[in-house]
């Protein structure tokens, strides 16, 4: 009995700590490389998923509409590089993360214009499949987005530390001065890492949307993958895995054990609780670079 | 602490004049955030070939020169408000640093700056930015550059940041070559490291010079190692150019002897008032 | 500020004056006339405006001792009204504690929660420390959502009675702006004694230079946190007077969005001053409204669009409003006021 809950905790801690790993590394590809806390990614996994739901809508083939996505947001994520953060060069961190926010709702205003406010439902990209393991039902679509982000996440880890493009951005989210002297684009790879950012929101929304019913309040996972770049440094990629599991899993298990007494409140507060012990505790995170902004 | 004497002998090139100079800064005059006044109606030149130090003293603007031929002066709001700056030929004053390093102008910041949390390889491939590398070419660079620094290749895998100081000041040197520039300026490659450790870096520098053929901008505020290796050199002080010289003319000005060497004519060392004295004299003749 | 030549201050105390000239008496007299006046020429659609924009006043001027005088930026400021709302509402409902009292209890309590929010303001600065705030406001909302009924009144709030004053119950548009507008003058007052006062000197003091203010005997974290409370008690007030004015205390009142949208006005009405802080609130609510007037015909020009577009516009608008004024106008409405006055003071020999 007791086995049984915690294989379905952890079933269901690893697929949600996937999420907000996969929404965590957008969150870190971007500070790293212009120290912008982008506190938008949450509304770019939104518009990523909606923007795949029309191109379904249209008809086309599933991965086509998400290749189509996956562009369009690289696109607007340049753009907001361009229009947005690069006129705010040499401003304190702050007023970037407060143009940030200004990006929230834009973003979230559009999306709610666009594509209303309704639920809808989002098409079994990744199958609809169910296998018993014990008396615990495992989605396949869980367990394909699982595999989906945790091959993202390893493949980025890669692209930054062995190409030669990935190793530029990653000596530009070390120092921008050193970049330059050493004749790196800085700006060309701040502009790049939006793109990325952009590109893994459309995998995030492929790898956790299929089969739910989606309305633009998704962006609101973001907040809860905030412990999770915490947990794991805001500079490491690799690090949000284990973050996300970490969070994944005990909001499951504050959920199984915790929330009978609480009306459901404990899985709810957890990552924010848990958010504020690392902010007061360990504020560069499990696997992060440096020198906090601390007292 | 003990004197240096560099073994390896005069360098190769002529003290005479160069030629055809690589790099050249006339009447430059640089200012931080519009309004201080830094430099003053400094000029310079590099020949082909050279070795040229800048010598001077905390604060006299020897950075700030660096820092305004290679443009990185920028993202400490300063600018070039006068004068040129020529490199083979070309504008390089108030650019795109990155333009300039492309160009074939690299240079080495103080404070031996690694990229602390990637290992000594990615550090060098970092630099390889401004080249078209493929694979192949990439792995040839490397190469070059752990045959200049032995040790480098050894420590190949290890986090930069972990690595001696005397380690780290051969990785910025050896990571400014990957980009093989015609043009080094490398500030205060000296700057606390021990006699020994300053020995081997400036035998390097030497070794790039006649090896590699790079033109070479030291500053430095140890004269004597500096012009160990230098042809030609210039003192700046209060951000003008105060004396300028080759090799042999600084070494045997009574001035600099006393005040950067440290040694005066009766064998003593100065004392304070004596050099307030230099410093009142120096000012007239800058 | 800007006097003719020829016109000195002889003492402290006159240089330290809020007003100088007799011209500035005037024009105060003038303003205060004219919010007192206001209700008998507008219509009760802006009367009402008006009354939330007092409030809102309120909230943005605490939001100013804390982001703008301190440098510590905060997402959480309405969920801080928010708990004032509810300390009011319960001290006043379960309590029947009379009109003002309420409302003093939920600014309080808003001041304590603030303080403990605040706390990591000892060990962290920047962005960390917005997100401690930004949890403030997650927490605030699934607590009260969450908690028995019988506490908070759960998803449904608690409702609020008319207040009564001096046996007079104030239930109409008209009173609610008679109410609230001495609350926002002293607010404004409270907030100018505040930033004038050796406290806020202080507090200016710990945003330029941590260390500079630690040298110089300042005890920062004191004061950090402090700022916190004081934001929170200003916040308080304001949430106590909206769950009067709406007649219930109701946590989908205290967003994150509105959090967001009362940073925003401080950047487009100015870091930094009392002015920025009344232009920010009075311009962006302004905004709002014009927008919610014009949204439902904008939605009939849009294809397929049935619903309610007047809150997703007003975000897109005061979104785009933030990062145009980073980028074009960081020092805000403020500035452009003082710029107009100099310009008109010379006018018209500008030299
Ligand atoms: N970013 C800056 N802003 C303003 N002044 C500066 C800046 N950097 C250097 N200075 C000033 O310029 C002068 C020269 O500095 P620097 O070039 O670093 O000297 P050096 O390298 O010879 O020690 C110093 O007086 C220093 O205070
Ligand atoms: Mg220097």
């Amino acid at each position: 009995m007791l086995w049984e809950t915690l294989l379905r905790v952890l079933v269901s801690g690893i697929a949600n700590g996937a999420i907000y790993a996969s929404v965590a590394v957008g969150f870190s590809i971007i500070y790293r490389s212009g120290k912008v806390f982008n506190i938008a990614q949450g509304e770019m996994l939104m518009l990523a998923t909606f923007m795949a739901m029309t191109f379904f809508g249209m008809g086309m083939n599933h991965w086509v509409a998400l290749a189509l996505t996956a562009t369009a947001m690289g696109l607007l994520g340049l753009g907001v590089e361009r229009f947005v953060l690069r006129p705010l060069v040499g401003q304190s961190e702050m007023a970037l993360f407060m143009a940030t926010l200004g990006l929230l709702l834009v973003l979230n205003g559009l999306g709610v214009i666009m594509f209303g406010t309704e639920p809808r439902l989002f098409p079994d990209v990744l199958g609809t499949e169910r296998w018993l393991v014990g008396t615990v039902s495992i989605k396949q679509s869980a367990v394909l987005g699982t595999a989906l982000v945790a091959g993202s996440v390893a493949g980025l880890a890669w692209f930054f530390r062995s190409t030669r493009t990935g190793l530029f951005m990653t000596a530009v989210a070390e120092s921008h001065q050193i970049a330059r002297s050493l004749g790196v684009n800085v700006q060309r790879s701040i502009g790049l890492s939006w793109a990325i950012a952009g590109v893994v929101a459309t995998i995030s929304a492929a790898a956790f949307m299929s089969g739910r019913s989606v309305s633009p309040e998704i962006a609101s996972i973001a907040f809860v993958a905030l412990p999770v770049v915490l947990l794991s440094g805001l500079e490491s990629i690799g690090g949000v895995m284990l973050g996300g599991i970490i969070v994944g899993v005990g909001q499951s298990m504050a959920a199984a054990w915790l929330d009978p007494y609480t009306e459901g409140g404990a899985s709810l507060l957890f990552p924010f609780a848990l958010m504020m012990l690392i902010l007061l505790f360990r504020p560069q995170g499990l696997f992060g670079w440096k020198r906090v902004e601390r007292i | 602490m003990q004197p240096i004497v560099m073994q390896q002998g005069p360098p190769p090139a002529s003290s005479a004049a160069p030629i055809a100079p690589v790099l050249s800064v006339t009447n430059v005059e640089v200012r931080y955030q519009g309004s201080i006044l830094v430099l003053k109606n400094v000029s310079l030149t590099v020949g082909e070939g050279e070795v040229v130090a800048l010598l001077g003293s905390n604060g006299a603007g020897k950075t700030t020169t660096l820092k305004s031929i290679s443009s990185l002066i920028q993202s400490e709001e300063g600018r070039v408000t006068e004068g040129q700056i020529h490199f083979l030929g070309a504008h390089i004053h108030n650019q795109d640093p990155v333009s300039t390093v492309r160009r074939g102008l690299v240079q080495v910041m103080e404070g031996r700056r690694v990229l602390e949390h990637m290992s000594v390889e990615q550090n060098l491939i970092v630099a390889s930015a401004p080249i078209k590398a493929n694979r192949q070419r990439l792995r040839q660079a490397l190469d070059e550059i752990y045959g200049v620094f032995p040790i480098l290749a050894e420590f190949r895998d290890r986090q930069s940041g972990y690595l001696s100081g005397g380690q780290q000041q051969m990785l910025v040197i050896g990571r400014a070559l990957m980009a093989k520039p015609r043009l080094l300026l490398l500030d205060e490659p000296s700057l606390g490291l021990s006699p020994l450790l300053v020995h081997t870096i400036f035998k390097s520098i030497a070794r790039i010079n006649r090896e590699l053929g790079t033109s070479i901008l030291l500053v430095e505020q140890n004269a004597k190692v500096a012009l160990g290796v230098a042809h030609r050199g210039y003192v700046l002080e209060n951000g003008r150019i105060v004396m300028e010289g080759t090799r042999h003319e600084l070494l045997n000005n009574e001035d600099l002897k006393e005040f950067y060497l440290g040694i005066s004519a009766t064998g003593q060392r100065k004392s304070f008032k004596d050099i307030k004295q230099y410093r009142r004299r120096r000012r007239w003749l800058g | 500020m800007y006097r003719a030549c020829g016109s000195f201050s002889e003492t402290y105390s006159d240089d330290m004056a809020l007003m100088r000239t007799r011209w500035q008496w005037l024009a105060l007299a003038i303003l205060m006339v004219g919010l007192v006046c206001y209700p008998l020429v507008a219509s009760s659609g802006w009367i009402r405006f008006a009354t939330i924009t007092g409030i809102t006043i309120i909230s943005v001027l605490g939001l100013q001792i804390l982001v703008g005088l301190t440098g510590q930026v905060s997402v959480g400021q309405s969920a801080f009204m928010g708990i004032g709302a509810y300390f009011g509402a319960i001290a006043a409902m379960k309590f029947h504690m009379p009109f003002p009292l309420p409302i003093l209890v939920g600014a309080t309590g808003a001041a304590i929660v603030g303080v403990l929010f605040g706390l990591p303001a000892a060990r962290i600065k920047g962005f960390y420390l917005a997100l401690t705030t930004l949890a403030a406001q997650f927490v605030f909302q699934f607590t009260i959502v969450r908690l028995p009924d019988s506490w908070f009144g759960g998803s449904a709030g608690i409702s609020v009675a008319p207040p009564v004053i001096f046996g007079v119950q104030i239930n109409s548009t008209v009173g609610f702006y008679y109410l609230t507008l001495p609350f926002t003058v002293l607010a404004v007052f409270a907030a100018l004694f505040i930033m004038r006062s050796r406290v806020g000197r202080a507090l200016i003091s710990v945003r330029d230079n941590d260390l500079a203010a630690e040298v110089t005997g300042i005890n920062v974290i004191y004061y950090k946190v402090a700022a916190f409370g004081l934001a929170s008690f200003f916040a308080g007030l304001a949430g106590g007077l909206l769950a009067y004015e709406n007649k219930l205390a109701h946590f989908e009142q205290f967003t994150l969005f509105e959090s967001i949208w009362y940073l925003g006005m401080l950047i487009v009405g100015g870091m930094g001053s009392i002015l920025g802080a009344v232009l920010g609130a009075v311009s962006l609510r302004f905004v709002q409204e014009i927008l919610a007037l014009v949204s439902p015909r904008m939605a009939e020009l849009l294809p397929g669009a049935r619903y309610d577009i007047a809150f997703p516009m007003i975000n897109v608008v005061l979104g785009v409003l933030i990062i145009v004024f980073l980028i074009y106008q960081p020092r805000g409405l403020a500035h452009l006021y003082r710029r107009g006055e100099r310009y008109a003071r010379v006018w018209p020999f500008p030299y």
